[in-house]
C-alpha cells in the first residue's frame, strides 16, 4: 500500500497478526520526534539573548543551502554534505505524528509499540558545536522544549534528554539540570568531540575514552550511580571516509556504526566499561554488524598481542643467523647480492623496544571472557528493524563467534527510513519472517535487551509505565542479568 | 532570485562591510581590500554566508563550476562576482 493511500490512523492486519502472537511488549529504544524549532529558537533566546539566537538562526538560514556551494569553498571551509529531505512529507499524518509527541503517544498502540523511548532529532548537531555558549544553552533549550512536549505522556513514552561533552563539566551541569530540574531519566551524549589542535587549525577526534586530554571518569561515575544508562547517537558524516561536500548518500552509508564503533572502542581501550560495570553504553542506529566485527577482532588481536603472547613477536627471540642462513639457501640475488645489509631488512617495525607496551593495558581484559563479559553486559547495539545484519545478535550466530550480543530495537520513527509508520513492526518482525531471527532473538531485540539497558541500574525505570508488570516479571527471571 | 539594478563597487563595498559587521561583530578588523580567507577572517559559517550574500547581489545564481575562491578573498574582488553575467551591473 501506497503511503498516500495511507492517511486513517489504524492499525494494520499485519501489525495485529504480530501482535497477537507475542507473548511480551514491544519496547522501541530509539523513536523520534522532530523539535518545533521555532520553540526552540525562542527558549535559546530566552537563555542566551539575540546574540546566542542569532548564532541558531544563522545555522538554519545556511545548513539546507550548502549543496549549492563551490567545491573549492567547501573543501577550503570544511563544509561537508550533510542530511537534506530527512523527514515524511507526502505522508504528512507522519510528519505531524514526528512533531507532535502527543499525537504520537495515542498512536504508538496502533503501531505495536508499547513503550517508546524518545530522541529529538536536530539535537545531534547541538552538542558538536564549538561555540561553547551556543552549544550549551542551544542542549538546553532542547530539553525544556522537549520535556515540555512531553508532560503527562510518561507511562507510554519519555524523552531524552541532550547533554554536551566537549568538558566533563559541562556534561555534569546538563545532566543534572536534565534529571532534577526536568525530569529526564534517559540522556544521550554525543559520541565524539573534533577538537582543535591550539595554534594550528587541524582537528583530531576525541571518543571520550583513550588519549581524551579530559578526564571523563567523573561523567561516567554519576551516570553509573544514578542510574542513568550513556546512550550514543552520533553519526560519522563529516569525518573520515565520509566528508564529500555533494552527496549526502555517500556520507551516510554505514556512519552512525563508524561513530557507534569509534566510541565504543575509544571506551574500551580506555577501560571504562571495566571500570564501571554497572553502567550500559547503547549505540543507537548502527546495527550490530560492527558490534560483531569490533568483538571478534578485538578477541582475535587480544589472543596473539595480549602481554604474554607479543614477545611472539619481539626481536630479541629472533634467530638472525637462521634467517641468514635460509637467505642464503632461498633468497635469489636480489636478496643474496646484498646479504650483509640483512639487518636493515629485518629491523623495521622489528625494533627492539625496552620496556615492551602493553597496549591492552588500558583495557582492564586479562583473558578472551573478560571481553565477552563487557559485550554481553554493557554494550547494547541499536538496530533498525529493516536492518538485516541485526543476524549478527540472533542466538544462531552468537555460536559461531562466541558472544551473545544484545540487539537494541529502535523504529527511528520520524526520520527517512520509515517511510510509513504502520509498517515499522511488520518490517521488524520480517527478520523472523525471512529466518534471520528466530522468535526469541526477536524478544531479545524489542523486550529483554531494552530491560537491562534501561533497567539493569534503575529498577525503577519502567515504574508507572504500561509494560511495568512485564518488565518486573522479566526481571525475576534468571535470565534478566547475565553473570 | 530575481536580477538586481546595477550596483556600483562603493555601493556593494558598503553593503557587504554592513553585512559582515552584522555578523561578525564590530570588533571585526577588515576592510574592502582585506583576504578574508588568508587572513582567517570569517569562520565557516560566516563565509558560507557571505557567498549568498554576493549571490543575492548578483541576483542570479553563482557558477559553481568556474568558481574560485579567489573570486570572494576580499569583498573588492567579490564586487566583480556580484556583476551578473546578464550585465546587470
Amino acid at each position: 500500500m501506497s503511503t498516500t493511500e495511507r492517511t486513517t490512523p489504524g492499525s494494520t492486519a499485519e501489525t495485529r497478526r504480530i501482535r497477537d502472537r507475542l507473548d511480551h511488549p514491544v519496547i522501541d529504544s530509539d523513536a523520534h520526534i522532530i523539535e518545533y524549532l521555532p520553540d526552540v529558537h525562542d527558549r535559546i533566546r530566552a537563555l542566551g539573548g539575540a546574540k546566542v539566537a542569532s548564532r541558531f538562526e544563522r545555522k538554519y538560514a545556511t545548513v539546507d543551502k550548502s549543496v549549492q556551494v563551490p567545491l573549492e569553498l567547501s573543501r577550503r571551509y570544511g563544509i561537508t554534505r550533510t542530511p537534506w529531505w530527512n523527514y515524511p512529507a507526502r505522508n504528512a499524518y507522519d510528519r505531524a505524528t514526528a512533531t507532535l509527541p502527543r499525537l504520537l503517544y495515542d498512536r504508538l498502540p496502533e503501531l505495536g509499540i508499547d513503550f517508546a523511548v524518545v530522541y529529538p532529532s536536530y539535537f545531534v548537531q547541538f552538542p558538536v558545536e564549538e561555540d561553547d555558549e551556543f552549544r550549551r544553552l542551544s542542549c538546553r533549550a532542547t530539553n525544556q522544549h522537549v520535556a515540555a512536549t512531553f508532560q503527562g505522556l510518561g507511562d507510554r513514552m519519555i524523552p531524552v534528554a541532550t547533554i554536551p561533552m566537549h568538558t566533563p563539566d559541562e556534561a555534569l551541569s546538563e545532566i543534572e539540570y536534565a534529571t532534577k530540574e526536568l525530569g529526564y531519566r534517559a540522556v544521550v551524549l554525543p559520541g565524539w568531540v573534533l577538537r582543535r589542535v591550539p595554534g594550528t587549525d587541524r582537528t583530531y577526534l576525541d571518543t571520550f575514552g583513550l588519549e581524551s586530554p579530559l578526564d571523563y571518569d567523573p561523567v561516567w561515575r554519576y551516570l553509573e550511580d544514578h542510574g542513568l544508562a550513556a546512550t550514543f547517537h552520533s553519526g560519522g558524516m563529516g569525518w573520515g571516509s565520509r566528508a564529500l561536500t555533494k552527496n549526502y548518500m555517500h556520507n551516510h552509508l554505514g556512519h552512525f556504526g563508524a561513530a557507534g564503533e569509534a566510541t565504543a572502542r575509544g571506551l574500551i581501550f580506555a577501560g571504562v566499561p571495566v571500570r564501571f560495570p554497572r553502567l550500559r553504553f547503547a549505540f543507537l542506529e548502527g546495527g550490530a554488524g560492527w558490534g560483531a566485527t569490533l568483538y571478534t577482532s578485538l578477541v582475535s588481536h587480544f589472543a596473539k598481542r595480549n602481554k604474554t603472547d607479543i614477545h611472539h613477536y619481539n626481536p630479541a627471540h629472533m634467530d638472525v643467523e637462521l634467517i641468514g642462513k635460509l637467505a642464503r639457501q632461498y633468497g635469489c640475488a636480489s636478496i643474496t647480492d646484498r646479504i650483509d645489509r640483512l639487518a636493515e631488512a629485518l629491523v623495521p617495525l622489528s625494533y627492539p623496544m625496552n620496556p615492551v607496551p602493553d597496549d591492552f593495558a588500558t583495557t582492564g581484559f586479562t583473558s578472551k571472557a573478560d571481553i565477552r563479559k563487557v559485550f554481553e553486559r554493557s554494550i547494547f547495539l541499536g538496530c533498525e528493524g529493516d536492518d538485516p545484519m541485526n543476524a549478527c545478535a540472533s542466538t544462531a550466530f552468537g555460536r559461531g563467534i562466541g558472544v551473545q550480543l544484545n540487539p537494541l530495537y529502535g523504529s527511528d520513527i520520524g526520520h527517512w527510513d520509515v517511510p510509513d509508520l504502520q509498517d515499522i513492526l511488520h518490517e521488524a518482525h520480517e527478520l523472523v519472517d525471512h529466518g534471520v531471527f528466530a522468535p526469541a532473538d526477536f524478544r531479545r531485540m524489542v523486550f529483554d535487551a531494552p530491560v537491562r539497558l534501561w533497567a539493569d541500574n534503575n529498577p525503577g525505570f519502567f515504574r508507572g509505565t504500561t509494560v511495568e508488570a512485564a518488565v518486573a516479571k522479566f526481571r525475576s527471571s534468571s535470565e534478566a542479568m547475565p553473570s | 532570485m530575481t536580477k538586481t539594478a546595477k550596483i556600483t563597487e562603493n555601493e556593494f563595498i558598503s553593503r557587504a562591510s554592513a553585512f559582515l559587521t552584522s555578523k561578525l561583530g564590530d570588533g571585526a578588523k577588515f576592510d574592502a581590500d582585506t583576504d578574508l580567507v588568508a587572513a582567517g577572517v570569517l569562520d565557516s559559517l560566516a563565509m558560507l554566508e557571505f557567498f549568498f550574500f554576493v549571490e543575492e547581489q548578483r541576483g542570479e545564481p553563482i557558477n559553481t563550476k568556474d568558481f574560485s575562491l579567489q573570486a570572494i578573498s576580499s569583498i573588492r574582488t567579490a564586487y566583480q562576482l556580484a556583476l551578473a553575467s546578464g550585465g546587470s551591473a
